[in-house]
């Protein structure tokens, strides 16, 4: 289901950027796309694919970048993601729900769930239980942790 | 290398038979991985168990490859526009592979891991390097006096790993 709503919301951000024929700023961008995009993790995989596959006028695309970086994916970062989650998973063993320990992540370790969903692959039997965790807490645990409105990430693109 | 994946669909070999020509065709341990990864894609309807058995030899605990995946990034962002000679890269790979000891295919799996994320490889600018260093484990047969076969499959650290069928 997320992966069907990052396409759509890929496709949209494409379709709107493709008309676009003037430079914007980034806060431009971010002020239209908190209107259009139900959450923030949609958009940082819609932005990111718009990136990938060089999907707008040069200038565009380069506000998109810069936009992207306001995410603060780095590779340290999702190192240390993918440590702490492994840690997680090992220390919490298979008694603790999914959603339990996306909430001990995301809220009282305060990692960014973009970050984490970025730092699926570094370990490998991360993969499916991450999603697992991520549907979860969509479904009931923290139920704004994804949308614009959740406070760590409210100030941040605006 | 897909010739030599081509070839080996063709054979019915046991186990023991395919590590023969694998050895014989294919010099790199890398490449040996990657030719295993695609067979068995190829093969999974027809049962080879012999082409598990060999892959699992390649399998490490994930804080392995944790441990690969920070050396790689700390690697790379000693030149994060590339290093634009071969020599160097090849020595940044010794030094991660018989310097400090990371299993090549924990690198590749890092590296593949860290740039098939795509945020890293879009703008965080060390995607160059990473492409370097992929190449540069995947490297056959310049041995030299500087990097001795270390990529090779029967480099000692793995040509015991791999006789002795073992896994981790």
């Amino acid at each position: 289901m997320r992966d069907l709503l990052a396409a759509e919301a890929a496709e949209l951000l494409t379709r709107w950027l493709a008309i676009r024929k003037d430079p914007l700023t980034v806060e431009e961008l971010f002020a239209v796309c908190r209107r259009v995009f139900p959450g923030v993790v949609v958009l940082a995989g819609a932005m990111e694919d718009v990136v990938r596959r060089g999907r707008a006028s040069d200038p565009v695309l380069e506000t998109v970048t810069l936009a992207l970086a306001r995410f603060e994916v780095t590779p340290e970062a999702l190192i240390e993601a993918a440590w702490v989650i492994e840690g997680t998973r090992q220390r919490a063993g298979s008694a603790a729900s999914a959603a339990e320990l996306c909430r001990e992540l995301v809220v009282e370790q305060g990692f960014r769930p973009w970050v984490l969903e970025a730092a699926y692959g570094i370990g490998a039997p991360l993969s499916d239980w991450l999603a697992i965790t991520l549907e979860g807490v969509l479904a009931s645990t923290v139920p704004d942790y994804l949308s614009w409105s959740y406070p760590a990430w409210d100030d941040k693109f605006r | 290398m897909l010739s030599v994946v081509d070839e080996l669909m063709s054979h019915r070999e046991s186990a023991d038979g395919l590590v023969a020509v694998l050895q014989q065709r294919v010099p790199a341990v890398m490449q040996w991985r990657l030719v295993l990864e695609e067979l068995e894609l190829r093969s999974r309807d027809r049962r080879r168990p012999g082409i598990y058995r060999m892959l699992r030899c390649f399998d490490h605990p994930v804080e392995l490859r944790l441990l690969a995946a920070s050396a790689v990034v700390a690697a790379a962002r000693q030149a994060p526009h590339g290093w634009g000679d071969t020599t160097i890269v090849d020595e940044v790979c010794h030094r991660l592979v018989v310097g400090d000891g990371h299993l090549p295919w924990a690198l590749w799996e890092a590296m593949r891991s860290l740039t098939s994320s795509g945020y890293s490889s879009t703008y965080v600018g060390i995607a160059e390097p990473f492409a370097e260093l992929r190449s540069g484990l995947l490297w056959t047969g310049r041995d030299s006096a500087e990097v001795p076969g270390y990529l090779r499959w029967d480099y000692p650290a793995w040509a015991a790993k791999f006789s002795a069928g073992e896994d981790g």
